[in-house]
């Protein structure tokens, strides 16, 4: 536990270059809360993944004397199938016509129905895949009395591609904020460390112990990022309440993100007053 | 104050040089004991190399050659990790006073016991002691603009001593200071000296020198060219 005089020479430090502090702690909440939004928004929609891949459904489209008994009994021996459900075609077009809603007086226009009967094929979570869906597409495809196979793969690999471009843009985000931070309480620490020469020199020469001269630096730096952390952390739950109102459930782990804020924060804090506190060694 | 060793000389140089970026000689083979106690006048121009011989008794510089032991320390062997234990040991007072402006003559003192680990409760009356053996007591809330230069001094001397240094170094100390402060600063570090601190002293005033009697060492060009009481 850092000692009293530690804590002083720190606060002193903070004090003295008020501004600075404050200005550097600012830019480092706006990058904090800019990563805090990406993460939140990227957790969101892995979540929006997740469900969509749940209520994905193969549709086997049947012909119109096709034996549906036994094509059921065919599909679920087919790897990854779990569950089957048989759609007339009576039933696909009250489907459509709840789908379509009000303008279902559309579908009074057709002379007559013409939507086929369908299997609908459900399958393991870990078949809910681009390529295990073609593959199940494919055997499908192959058995007599199905017409065409849908599986909406397509979405599938869309939403995928969207949710791996989001990730690969919030590593890319957390390593520029990261860096960004770092040389914030670097610059504001290595001004501060220049503003207090005088002071370390007597500290260096009264002898005072090289832990001693650092730590209120050290201190600076870390609070720094602790206090961008917090405050982004607030800013964060708060914006999340207001996006809450607007839509339903949106995940927002607190515990989690008032961690990653203040713990990474605080890190980078704590490495760039360490980086800056290198030329005291020298 | 500090306890004297008696076994072995408080400063021992055998010729050590130190030479500057483009092989300037700022010390050239100088040899020298200063012994437990003793009080010794390093006398010499701008130039001659005094500073110089400071720095590297409280290593703030390495020599470039030659063997240097400082309190029981060879200095030449010294791990850094143990140069603040060697430098509680050593006061340094400067021509400039080095003073720290933003904070009180008190508040400079304890910023040095701070530094240095003394335990909170033991601060105040280590400083109250050492202020009232200077005669600044009275001074202890005013900032360094509002002293005079011999004030100043004082503190700075009082920085030096309020942890109880066994070796004293003190470099043009008098440099700033009227003739009249100058003597009593000169009468503190002979006080100091009688309570068993050992003080080298750095000037360019050889009447000071002689006047006090003690032994005096000139440089010159960085040379040793005259040591005698």
């Amino acid at each position: 536990m850092p000692s009293n005089h530690v804590w002083r020479e720190a606060w002193r430090s903070v004090r003295r270059n008020r501004t600075s502090f404050l200005m550097a702690t600012s830019v480092q909440t706006v990058c904090l809360t800019l990563l805090s939004i990406f993460g939140l928004g990227t957790l969101n929609l892995s979540a929006v993944v997740r469900t969509a891949r749940t209520g994905i459904e193969v549709h086997a489209f049947l012909a119109d004397n096709a034996d549906v008994a036994a094509l059921e009994d065919r599909i679920r021996c087919v790897t990854g199938v779990t569950a089957t459900r048989y759609v007339s075609k009576d039933e696909a077009l009250l489907e459509l016509e709840s789908e379509i809603g009000e303008d279902a007086a559309t579908t009074d226009v057709l002379a007559e129905n013409p939507l086929p009967a369908s299997i609908r094929v459900s399958l393991a979570p870990g078949y809910v895949t681009e390529a295990a869906l073609a593959d199940v597409e494919a055997k499908l495809a192959l058995f007599p009395g199905i017409t065409e196979v849908w599986s909406g793969r397509e979405s599938l690999a869309r939403l995928d591609r969207v949710l791996r471009t989001a990730i690969a843009i919030g590593i890319g985000l957390l390593v520029i904020v990261s860096l960004s931070v770092v040389f914030i309480v670097f610059q504001t620490v290595d001004s501060s460390i220049s503003g207090r020469s005088r002071e370390i020199e007597i500290m260096e020469l009264v002898g005072a112990p090289l832990n001693m001269v650092r730590a209120p630096f050290m201190l600076e730096g870390a609070g720094q990022g602790l206090v961008a952390g917090i405050i982004s952390f607030l800013l964060v739950f708060v914006l999340a309440r207001v996006v809450a109102s607007v839509i339903p459930s949106p995940i927002v782990p607190v515990g989690l993100l008032a961690g990653f804020d203040v713990l990474l924060g605080g890190l980078l804090g704590l490495a760039g007053s360490v980086l800056a506190l290198d030329r005291l060694r020298r | 104050m500090a306890e004297l060793e008696r076994s072995g000389p408080a400063i021992s140089l055998s010729g050590v040089s130190k030479f500057y970026q483009n092989s300037w000689p700022a010390l050239t083979d100088v040899s020298l004991a200063v012994q437990n106690g003793d009080f010794v006048f390093v006398l010499g121009a701008t130039g001659a190399g005094k500073t110089t011989l400071l720095r590297l008794l409280y290593r703030s510089e390495v020599p470039d050659s030659g063997e240097l032991a400082v309190l029981g320390h060879d200095l030449n062997a010294i791990k850094p990790r143990d140069v603040p234990a060697l430098r509680r040991r050593i006061g340094v007072i400067f021509q400039d006073f080095k003073l720290l402006s933003d904070r009180t003559a008190y508040e400079n003192l304890e910023f040095v016991l701070s530094s240095i680990g003394t335990r909170p409760d033991l601060i105040p009356e280590r400083i109250q002691e050492v202020m009232t053996q200077l005669g600044i007591l009275h001074r202890r809330d005013a900032f360094p603009h509002q002293l005079s230069g011999g004030e100043q001094q004082k503190v700075s001397i009082a920085r030096a001593l309020v942890k109880e240094p066994e070796l004293l170094l003190a470099d043009e100390p008098t440099g700033n200071i009227d003739p009249k402060g100058s003597a009593d600063i000169l009468n503190i570090l002979k006080d100091v000296n009688y309570r068993g601190t050992t003080v080298v002293m750095c000037t360019h005033d050889s009447e000071l020198a002689l006047c006090s009697g003690r032994r005096s060492v000139t440089l010159d060009a960085g040379r040793i060219v005259r040591d005698a009481e």
